[in-house]
C-alpha cells in the first residue's frame, strides 16, 4: 500500500513531550510512596528483641541439676537428630488402617507406624500446628525461635537473612556443641557460620526432585555413626518439590515418601541410646500441592518423636485423638530435654508428657513423681516466658500494662502454691489431694503460658496506624491530581497551564514531609501537621479540578455550535456514565470477601455488559447516519417487499453486533485459562494450567492435542502479525527491522515451541541431559527478543522509501532487434530530460502506518517472550488477549470513522475506551492463569532458560513479575494503538461501518501532522489508565484498612492489595517506558520528515 | 464438554427462552419483522407513546433486571436462589413486572401532557 507524501510543516515543540513526561513521573512517584507508606503501616511487623537467654537465670533451682549436667534443668538426652521434612503433611505421617490404595501419600511412612505400636514407651506422634504464613523461611524461624511469625517477613522469602533472635541453634553453639547440618541451604543463609558441617543443597529449584535428598542420604549415615556431632539436622525438600510439581495425589509421592520412610528406619537404627530423633514437617500443604496460606492442609503436618531410651512415663492410648501441638512448642521442648536455657523470645511451650519421665527420680510408678517432674520444666518455661514479657514491656509500649501486672500476679500466686506444696510435702510427707493440687498447679502454669501467647498474637497484630492514615491521604491526593492531568489533557490550548508547576512544587513538599514522617519518626510524634497539610491539599486540589475550564471560553457562547453537538454529547454523557458507574461497582466490589474470591468471574461480566453497552453505541451512532440515507430508500424496500437474507447479514448492524459476539467469544473462552483459588469451591482444575509432564493420566489424549493446539496459536500469531505489517506495507526493503519480522520472530517462535517440547519430557529424562541442552533454546528466544528490541529503539522507522528510478531501461519494443542502442540511448536521453523538468515526489511504502508498525511489531516481541514464560498451556490465552483486543479497537476505529472531524473533541474523551480497556486487562490478569493469592503465584517461571542456581535474586524476580503481571505488561504495551490504530481504518471497521476508503487517507501520519495534540492524546490516554489502575489500587487499599481485624483479612484482603499494588506498579512503569517510546517515534519520524523537506526544496 | 468448561447447559437455555420471552417476545408482537421500526424504538428513542413505549420500556426493564439478578450469585450466603440462573430469572420477572409498572406510569404523565396540549 502505498500513497504520494504530502509533506506538511509540523510546528516544533520538543517540550511538550518532555513536560509530560516530567509531569507523569511526579504522579507515579506520588503513587508509589502513598503506597509504600501504606504498606509500611499495613504489613505488620515485630520489635525483635536481641537479648539471649543465658545459663545463670535466678528461678532455676540448682538442686534440679541431678544426674547429669544440664542448665535449667538436668538433660534428658546428649544428641539429638531433626529431620526436617519440607510439607510433611499431618495425614503423611498418620497411619491410617481403612485407608483405601487410591491415595499414594497414605501409610507410605510404615517406620514411624511400626515404632508406635512396637515401642509406645520411646515413641510419640503429634500433630503440629503451623503458624500461618506458610512459607518454609517463616516455619524456619518459627520452628528455632520459637516467636510468631508477622506478615512482613513473608515478603522476604527469597532474601533469607540471618536470624539474629534469640534461638535453639546459638544455644547449641554457646554450650560448644557442634551442630552437622544436610540439607536446604535457606538454613545456611539462616546461620551463617553456626555449623560444624554442612552439607547444604540448593533450595529454590522446585523441579529438582531428588538432589537435595540424595545428597542428604548419601552423607547422612555415614555422618550419624561419626562422632564428631551433638546436633544433626537433616532438611529434606522432596516431598515439597514433589507437591509444587505434581501434588500429592501423584505416583511421584508414594515413591518420595517411601524414601523418606526407608531414611527414617535407617537412622533410627543407627542411633545411640542418649540420642532422641525429631522427625518433622515444616507445613502441609494443599490438594494441589501448593502451601503459604493458612488452611487446614497447610497448617497440619506432623511431628514424630523417638529415642531408644525410655522416652515417657505413660504410653500413648492409641485410640484417643492425637494431642495437637503448635511449631513454637518445639523450641522450648528441644531445649530442656537437652539441657539448654530456652531461647530468650520463645512463646512456645514444652510438650510436658516428654517430662514426666525421670530415670534419675524413679518415676515410672508414681504418678505424683511424673507430675511434680513436668511441673517443674512448666514453671521454668513459663518464668522465661515472664522474662521476655518484661524486657518487652520495657522497651515497647505494645504490651497492655494492666494485663501485664494482672499476669505476673497469676505467675506469682502459682509460686507462692508450689513452695506451699513443697513444704507441705516435706512436712508431713501427705499425698492426700496432692495430684489435685499439682494439676491446679499445672493449669495456671499452662493458662500463664497462653495468656501471653494470645496476648503477644494480638499486639503483633497491631497496625502503624499513622502510616496507613497518611498513605491513604497521599493516595487521595495523587487521585486528585491525576483527575487534574485529565483535565489538563482536554485543555483546548495545546500547552500546560502554569498553576501545574505550583502544584508539583506542592507535591514534591508533602511528599518529603510524609517520608519524613511515616519512615524516620514513625508514631513516637504526632502526624498532625501531615494531616492538616493534606487536607489542606485536598481541598485546594478540588478547587482548582473544579474552577479549571477545558472549553475554550468564545465556544461556550455560541448555541449554534452547541446546538448541534447536543445529541452526540447526550450519548457520549451516558456512555460516560455508564464506565464512571461500572468503576465505582468495581472499586466497591474489593470491600466484600466473596467478591474478591469471584474476581475473575465479576471481571467477565463486566466487561460483557461493556461490550454491549459498546456495541449499542455504536449502532445508535450507525442509525443516526441512516436515518437519512433509509428516507430514500424506503419506498424502494417496500416495492421490492422481499427479503435478502445475504443484505440482512453484511448490513453494518449485524456486522456489529457479530464482531461483539466474536469478541464475547474471545472473552468466553479466556475463562478456561483462569486456575482456581482455594475459596472457588465449585471450581475446575483447568487442564491448561498442568504442566506436560505430569498431566494427569486419565487426560493422557489431550497432550499432544495441547501442545499442537499452542503450537499453532503461536505460530499463527507470528504469521497473522507479519501479514498485518506486509498490508500495511511496512515490510518492503530488506532493513534491519523487516529481516527481524521475516526471519528473527518465526525462528523465536520454533525455539519457543520446541523449549515447550523440551520441558513436556518426564522430569527424569530432562534432568539427564546436560544442562546447556535445557537451557539453550529458551536463551536464544531471550537473546533474539532482546536483539530486535534494541533494533527497534534505535530504529523504529518502519518505512521504506521506494528508490526514484532515474534510469528506466526497460526497452519498449523488443520486436525491433537490430535497433536496441539507439533506443537506449534515446531512452536515456529521455530520462536526463526528464529529471531536470519535473521533480518525481519521493514514494513512500508504510508511511500510513509509521506509528502503527513499531507497535504491532513490539506487541509481536512482547508476546514471545511472555508465551516463552507462560509456558504451553497458557500461552494461546495471550493470542486470545490480543485478538480481543484486535476486535475492541476495530469497534472504536469504526465509532471514529462516524464521527466526522479527525482533531475533534469526541474522539478527545477517551475515559469510556479506557475503562474498557483497563477491565480487559484486569481479566487477562486471571485469564493468564492466575489468581491474587500467594500459592498461585507461578514460581517455575524463573526456571525458564535457567537451571536454578541463582546468584542473585533480581533476575528470577523479574520472570515470575512477568509471569505474574504478563496482562498489565502486553495491555501496558498495546495501549498507544488505542489511539494510533483508529487513523490506520482497517478492513473490518470499514465494513462496520459501510464506508469506503477516501482517496485523502492519510492513515496515522495525521496524527505526525498535528503532533501537539498527538502528544496531548497519549498523555491523556496514560493519565486516565493511571486514574482506573490508582482507583483499583485504593479500592483494595480502603477494604485493606478497613477489613483489618476481619477474619479473611490476610488471605483475602492483604493479599488482594499486595497484588494490585504489584500491579499497579508494573503498570506505571510500562506506561511510562511507552511514552518515551511513543516520543522516540515521533521525533524519528518528524526527523525524517524534515530531511525530506530540505531535499525536496534543495 | 469437559475441555472447554461448558456447564449448566439446560439451565441457561431456560433462562435465555425466558429472557427472549419478555424482552423479544412483545417487540415481535407489536413491530412485526419490520427493520426499522425496531431500529426507530429501541435505537433512536422514537417509541409512540402507547404499545411501543411499554415494549420498550418492559424490554429494557427485564434486561436490566436479569443484569442486577447475577449480582447476588456469588456472594456466600448459601441461600437456594442464589444458584445459578434463579436469581437471574426472579430479577428479569421482576424487572418485567417493574418495566409494565413504569410503562404505565409513563404513559399516563404523557397522555396527560399530550392532553393538556391539546386543550390549550
Amino acid at each position: 500500500m502505498t500513497f504520494e507524501v504530502s509533506v506538511n510543516h509540523t510546528t516544533e515543540s520538543m517540550g511538550l513531550g518532555v513536560k509530560y513526561v516530567l509531569l507523569l513521573s511526579t504522579l507515579v512517584l506520588m503513587y508509589t510512596v502513598g503506597l509504600l507508606i501504606f504498606a509500611n503501616g499495613f504489613l505488620l511487623k515485630r520489635l525483635v528483641i536481641e537479648r539471649k537467654s543465658t545459663c545463670r537465670v535466678d528461678f532455676a533451682m540448682q538442686t534440679d541439676l541431678h544426674g547429669d549436667e544440664g542448665c535449667w534443668i538436668h538433660k534428658r538426652f546428649k544428641r539429638a537428630i531433626i529431620v526436617v521434612i519440607d510439607a510433611l503433611r499431618y495425614d503423611f505421617i498418620k497411619y491410617d488402617p481403612d485407608a483405601s490404595s487410591d491415595h499414594p501419600f497414605k501409610n507410605k511412612l510404615s517406620a514411624i507406624h511400626n515404632l508406635l505400636t512396637g515401642k509406645p514407651n520411646h515413641s510419640r506422634m503429634y500433630k503440629f500446628m503451623a503458624d500461618p504464613p506458610t512459607t518454609t523461611l517463616q516455619r524456619l524461624k518459627g520452628l528455632t525461635t520459637g516467636s510468631l511469625p508477622t506478615f512482613v517477613d513473608a515478603g522476604s522469602n527469597f532474601h533469607s537473612s540471618e536470624i539474629t533472635e534469640d534461638n535453639f541453634i546459638d544455644q547449641f553453639v554457646k554450650r560448644g556443641k557442634k551442630i552437622t547440618f544436610l540439607g536446604d541451604d535457606t538454613w545456611v543463609g539462616l546461620f551463617p557460620r553456626r555449623f560444624n558441617k554442612a552439607f547444604p543443597f540448593p533450595s529454590f529449584n522446585v523441579k529438582d526432585l531428588h538432589t537435595v535428598d540424595n545428597g542428604i542420604i548419601n552423607n547422612l549415615i555415614p555422618e550419624l555413626k561419626k562422632d564428631d556431632w551433638d546436633i544433626t539436622i537433616a532438611h529434606f525438600l522432596g516431598v515439597d518439590h514433589c507437591g509444587h510439581r505434581y501434588g500429592p495425589n501423584h505416583i511421584a509421592m508414594s515413591d518420595k515418601l517411601s524414601q523418606m520412610n526407608d531414611v527414617i528406619r535407617n537412622v533410627t537404627r543407627v542411633m545411640s541410646e542418649d540420642t532422641v530423633l525429631f522427625v518433622l514437617g515444616d507445613h502441609g500443604m494443599t490438594s494441589t500441592g501448593d502451601h503459604g496460606g493458612d488452611s487446614k492442609d497447610e497448617l497440619e503436618a506432623g511431628l514424630f518423636i523417638y529415642s531408644p531410651q525410655q522416652l515417657t512415663a505413660k504410653q500413648q492410648n492409641p485410640l484417643s485423638e492425637v494431642t495437637t501441638v503448635s511449631q513454637t512448642d518445639l523450641v522450648p521442648t528441644i531445649s530442656l530435654l537437652l539441657g539448654l536455657p530456652i531461647p530468650f523470645s520463645s512463646l512456645g511451650k514444652i510438650i510436658e508428657e516428654l517430662f514426666t519421665y525421670c530415670p534419675w527420680w524413679k518415676t515410672e510408678t508414681d504418678e505424683v513423681k511424673q507430675n511434680y517432674h513436668s511441673i517443674k520444666a512448666l514453671r521454668l518455661n513459663a518464668h522465661q516466658i515472664r522474662q521476655f514479657v518484661t524486657v518487652y514491656s520495657q522497651s515497647s509500649s505494645d504490651f497492655p500494662i494492666s494485663k501485664y501486672y494482672e499476669l505476673e500476679h497469676l505467675l506469682q500466686h502459682t509460686e507462692n502454691d508450689l513452695q506451699n506444696l513443697i513444704t507441705a510435702m516435706v512436712k508431713d510427707g501427705s499425698t492426700k489431694d496432692v495430684a489435685h493440687r499439682l494439676s491446679i498447679l499445672r493449669d495456671h502454669y499452662i493458662s500463664y503460658i497462653k495468656q501471653v501467647r494470645d496476648i503477644c498474637q494480638n499486639i503483633w497484630a497491631r497496625f502503624d496506624s499513622v502510616s496507613m492514615l497518611i498513605g491513604f491521604l497521599t493516595v487521595i491526593i495523587t487521585l486528585l491530581i491525576n483527575v487534574y492531568y485529565m483535565k489538563i489533557s482536554r485543555w483546548y490550548k495545546n500547552e500546560i497551564p502554569d498553576t501545574v508547576i505550583v502544584i508539583v512544587m506542592m507535591c514534591l513538599l508533602y511528599l518529603a514531609y510524609a517520608i519524613f514522617q511515616s519512615f524516620f519518626i514513625g508514631d513516637s510524634l504526632s502526624a498532625v501537621m501531615v494531616y492538616i497539610s493534606a487536607g489542606t491539599f485536598i481541598i485546594a486540589m478540588v478547587i482548582i479540578i473544579l474552577k479549571f475550564e477545558t472549553k475554550e471560553p468564545d465556544l461556550k457562547s455560541d448555541i449554534l455550535v452547541k446546538d448541534k453537538k447536543c445529541q452526540q454529547q447526550s450519548s457520549d454523557f451516558l456512555h460516560i456514565f455508564l464506565s464512571s458507574a461500572l468503576t465505582l461497582l468495581y472499586f466497591t466490589a474489593f470491600f466484600s470477601n466473596s467478591y474478591v474470591v469471584y474476581e475473575d468471574t465479576m471481571t467477565v461480566y463486566f466487561i460483557l455488559t461493556l461490550s454491549w453497552i459498546n456495541c449499542i453505541d455504536l449502532i445508535r451512532q450507525l442509525m443516526v447516519k441512516f436515518e437519512t440515507s433509509q428516507t430514500e430508500q424506503k419506498g424502494k424496500r417496500y416495492q421490492k417487499n422481499q427479503f435478502d437474507i445475504m443484505r440482512f447479514f453484511t448490513h453494518p448492524m449485524m456486522l456489529v453486533i457479530f464482531t461483539t459476539l466474536l469478541f464475547n467469544l474471545c472473552i468466553r473462552f479466556s475463562t478456561n485459562f483462569r486456575v482456581c483459588r482455594e475459596e472457588q469451591t465449585s471450581c475446575t482444575l483447568s487442564l491448561f494450567s498442568i504442566p506436560l509432564s505430569s498431566f494427569p493420566v486419565e487426560f493422557e489424549s489431550y497432550k499432544s492435542r495441547r501442545y499442537f493446539f499452542s503450537t499453532g496459536c503461536l505460530l499463527l500469531f507470528i504469521f497473522l502479525t507479519r501479514r498485518i505489517m506486509q498490508k500495511f506495507g511496512n515490510l518492503n526493503g530488506n532493513a534491519s527491522y523487516v529481516i527481524c519480522v521475516k526471519y528473527v520472530f518465526p525462528t523465536c517462535g520454533v525455539s519457543c515451541v520446541l523449549y515447550w517440547a523440551l520441558q513436556a519430557l518426564p522430569q527424569k529424562v530432562l534432568d539427564a541431559l546436560p544442562v546447556w541442552q535445557q537451557v539453550s533454546l529458551a536463551r536464544i528466544v531471550y537473546l533474539l527478543v532482546g536483539c530486535s528490541f534494541l533494533m527497534l529503539i534505535v530504529k523504529p522507522l518502519q518505512i521504506y522509501v521506494l528508490p526514484q528510478r532515474k534510469n528506466n531501461f526497460s526497452t519498449k519494443n523488443s520486436s525491433d532487434k537490430n535497433n536496441v542502442i539507439p533506443q537506449v540511448f534515446n531512452q536515456v536521453n529521455e530520462n536526463i530530460k526528464k529529471e531536470k523538468t519535473e521533480d518525481m515526489p519521493p514514494i513512500v511504502c508504510g508511511l500510513g502506518t509509521s506509528s502503527t508498525s513499531p507497535f504491532v511489531y513490539l506487541v509481536t516481541l512482547v508476546i514471545l517472550l511472555l508465551s516463552l514464560l507462560l509456558g504451553d498451556g497458557l500461552s494461546p490465552s495471550l493470542f486470545l488477549a490480543v485478538l480481543s483486543v484486535f476486535f475492541f479497537l476495530e469497534i472504536i476505529t469504526a465509532k471514529r470513522l462516524l464521527s466526522k472531524h479527525v482533531t475533534d473533541d469526541s474522539m478527545a474523551n477517551l475515559w469510556p475506551t479506557v475503562v474498557f480497556y483497563c477491565v480487559l486487562s484486569s481479566l487477562f490478569f486471571f485469564g493468564t492463569g492466575h489468581q491474587a493469592t500467594v500459592p498461585s503465584i507461578r514460581w517455575e517461571a524463573a526456571f525458564t532458560g535457567f537451571v536454578g542456581d541463582f546468584n542473585n535474586h533480581i533476575l528470577p524476580a523479574i520472570l515470575i513479575l512477568l509471569n505474574t503481571f504478563a496482562s498489565q505488561v502486553i495491555f501496558g504495551v498495546i495501549s498507544p494503538l488505542v489511539i494510533i490504530w483508529p487513523f490506520t481504518e482497517g478492513i473490518l471497521a470499514r465494513a462496520l461501518t459501510g464506508k469506503k476508503k477516501e482517496d485523502g487517507w492519510k492513515g496515522d501520519f495525521v496524527l505526525v501532522e498535528n503532533e501537539q495534540f498527538y502528544k496531548k492524546l497519549m498523555f491523556q490516554l496514560i493519565s486516565s489508565i493511571y486514574l482506573f489502575h490508582s482507583l483499583k489500587v485504593f479500592g483494595t487499599l480502603c477494604a485493606a484498612a478497613l477489613h483489618r481485624r476481619h477474619l479473611m483479612a490476610w488471605k483475602i484482603f492483604a493479599p488482594r492489595f499486595v497484588f494490585e499494588a504489584v500491579s499497579c506498579f508494573t503498570v506505571y512503569g510500562t506506561s511510562l517506558l511507552i511514552f518515551l517510546f511513543v516520543l522516540q517515534v515521533n521525533r524519528v519520524l518528524l526527523n525524517w520528515v524534515k530531511t525530506v523537506e530540505k531535499s525536496s526544496n534543495s | 464438554m469437559h475441555i472447554i468448561g461448558l456447564r449448566f447447559v439446560t439451565e441457561t437455555f431456560h433462562f435465555s427462552m425466558l429472557l427472549a420471552a419478555t424482552a423479544i417476545l412483545p417487540g415481535l408482537f407489536f413491530l412485526g419483522i419490520n427493520f426499522s421500526s425496531w431500529i426507530r424504538v429501541f435505537f433512536q428513542n422514537g417509541a409512540e407513546i402507547g404499545s411501543e413505549s411499554i415494549v420498550f420500556i418492559t424490554s429494557l426493564c427485564s434486561i436490566i433486571g436479569a443484569w442486577l439478578g447475577a449480582f447476588p450469585i456469588p456472594l456466600d450466603w448459601d441461600r437456594p436462589w442464589q444458584v445459578w440462573p434463579v436469581s437471574c430469572v426472579l430479577g428479569n420477572l421482576i424487572g418485567y413486572s417493574a418495566g409494565l409498572v413504569i410503562g404505565t406510569i409513563h404513559m399516563y404523565i404523557k397522555y396527560n401532557k399530550i392532553r393538556k396540549l391539546k386543550i390549550t
